[in-house]
């Protein structure tokens, strides 16, 4: 019997000393045992879809709304009809769409507005309070005033996505600007260097890294505001969809007919378009920062 | 006329609980054109303070400094300057951070980066000439630095302490290339150190300056021909010179 005992020891440590030099193994194994208990409670305990749908369910759900195999349960409610006629992909475009345009323009805005308060202690000293109160307001606050500004469509959704984008663009920006190494700017001042040569050669290139943090918060950030705009009011479809596209109503509209099932797969879906983002933006990062030190705190501002 | 002169120069910093502190008294020091001056002292005796006023970086309280009978007021390209830290940027390569100066002054890049090329060549890095800093060891780092401050051709080397952040071996062998440098360039060295040793050895003078307040003690001749070498250590007269410097320190100050 001890020889058994022993045996199975010596098993589970090799396996776990495999797990260990094979990390990268260790989140599919994760997933696919959360996906199976969170499958067998389910089905042990018979929850109703309605409640806490089972991953097979939404695996489903998901697969009817991008290949439109069946306009599921919802469709039957006529008011609905529209929008589960669209697929997933008509929603997924509509609200990438808006999540990109408003990440370019928040981001582009933020770090020129981050550039500009940098040059004069003055212009950051008059403009920098609004914008911090501004920053503070809840963004579902302003939402619907957005909405009667910009109207139903979809530029209302891009400048929210933007203005959520907009902070920690301007935020890190400044930050980064601030943060350049004191002996490098001696070094650039003993050489006479002008303001804009020690601009270029030196204060924006270290601000990079912030930079760069700042904009993967923002890509995140950004698809949050769209959805907010969506959840606020509905648009029109931009291509090939009839009637109203945004997985931001689809989210609603599902949840509001009680398909807990769809509402599970769409935030399945704007999971992985965040994580898309975050790691496009990513990518770049480490193309353009590969001087810098890869595991760099700046994520944190 | 001598070609940097000093005369009569003091400076009073006011620290944070607003008393005044004499970083430099009265110092007077003239150096003549391609001689390799050594500036030896206590940390706090205002050796590094005296290089930021030769540079232009910090401005003097009273008392005149002047280059070629220029007087100084502010940051010129007289001068190269060598800090303790390498200061490479990190996004830019060998080649790159040796060119910086060049591009900041607006220099013809038909004569600097011929002259860049033959400068990494006289250090011994024409094979890292496409690298960044982050893949170079220190002793390489530093080689980088001197280079980006001869590449505009400068008349004086400034250098604070440029060794004091490298392991005794790396720091003997720089200490080797730097003599190799300045004899086959034959430029005005200002040298600031820690090390009794390396003053000896690199310097036609060696000047020891004192703390509280930060004054020249004594500047001494060193009369040991060149080319020296590292055996020169060992050498009698060598050896009598760094007693009487160490003697010196330890009468008018404290070495900390």
């Amino acid at each position: 019997m001890p020889d058994k005992k022993q045996q199975l020891k010596e098993e589970a440590r090799s396996l776990a000393s495999t797990l260990m030099e094979k990390q990268y193994l260790l989140f599919p194994i994760s997933f696919v045992v959360l996906i199976t208990v969170w499958e067998g409670l389910v089905r042990y305990f018979e929850i109703d879809d309605f409640l806490f749908p089972a991953p097979s369910g939404i695996g489903m759900a998901l697969m009817r709304g991008l290949f439109f195999m069946d306009p599921g349960p919802a469709a039957e409610a006529a008011d609905f009809m529209n929008l589960m006629q669209n697929s997933f992909y008509n929603h997924i475009s509509h609200t990438m769409f808006e999540a990109v345009m408003g990440f370019l323009m928040g981001s582009f805005i933020g770090l020129g507005l981050g550039l500009l308060f940098m040059q004069s202690k003055w212009v950051e000293a008059i403009i920098m309070p609004y914008v911090v109160a501004f920053q503070t307001l809840p963004k579902l606050a302003i939402a619907p005033l957005f909405i009667i500004w910009f109207g139903y469509e979809v530029e209302a959704k891009i400048f929210l996505a933007g203005l959520v984008a907009f902070f920690p663009l301007l935020v890190n920006t400044m930050v980064g600007l601030r943060s350049v190494n004191q002996d490098q700017l001696d070094l650039l001042r003993s050489l006479s260097a002008s303001r804009w040569k020690t601009f270029w050669k030196l204060q924006f290139p270290s601000a990079l890294p912030f930079i760069f943090a700042g904009l993967e918060i923002a890509a995140v950030f950004s698809l949050l505001g769209a959805i907010l705009g969506e959840f606020v009011g509905a648009g029109q479809c931009l291509w090939g969809g009839r009637g109203q596209c945004g997985l931001g109503i689809l989210l609603m509209q599902m949840s509001f007919s009680g398909d807990t099932t769809g509402t599970f797969a769409i935030l399945v879906i704007l999971s992985l378009m965040g994580l898309g983002m975050h790691k496009a933006v990513h990518y770049i990062k480490l193309k353009v920062l590969f001087w810098a030190p890869e595991n760099d705190n700046t994520m944190s501002t | 006329m001598s070609y940097i002169t000093v005369s009569g120069l003091n400076k009073v910093y006011i620290t944070s609980n607003r008393e005044p502190v004499n970083a430099l008294d009265d110092i007077n020091l003239e150096i003549e054109e391609g001689e390799f001056v050594s500036v030896v002292g206590p940390s706090g005796c205002g050796k590094s303070t005296l290089l930021k006023i030769l540079s232009g970086l910090l401005s003097m309280t009273s008392g005149t400094a002047s280059f070629m009978g220029k007087t100084i007021t502010g940051p010129h390209s007289d001068v190269g300057i060598v800090f303790q830290d390498p200061i490479l940027l990190p996004w830019r390569t060998v080649l790159n951070n040796t060119l910086l100066p060049a591009e900041i002054m607006g220099l013809d890049p038909k004569i600097t980066h011929p002259r860049a090329h033959d400068l990494i060549k006289l250090v011994g890095l024409e094979e890292f000439e496409n690298v960044y800093p982050g893949e170079l060891s220190g002793g390489m780092r530093q080689r980088n630095a001197i280079i980006r401050a001869l590449i505009h051709d400068p008349a004086v080397l400034l250098m604070d302490e440029p060794f004091g952040a490298l392991d005794a071996m790396t720091r003997e062998q720089m200490n080797m290339e730097l003599q190799r440098i300045w004899l086959d360039s034959k430029k005005t060295v200002f040298f600031i150190t820690h090390s009794i040793p390396e003053a000896v050895f690199l310097g036609d003078r060696v000047v020891v300056m004192t703390p509280r307040p930060g004054k020249i003690a004594e500047i001494i001749d060193v009369e040991i021909p060149r080319p020296r070498n590292l055996s020169t250590m060992g050498d009698e007269k060598f050896v009598a010179l760094t007693q009487r410097i160490r003697s010196l320190l330890y009468v008018e100050g404290s070495l900390d």
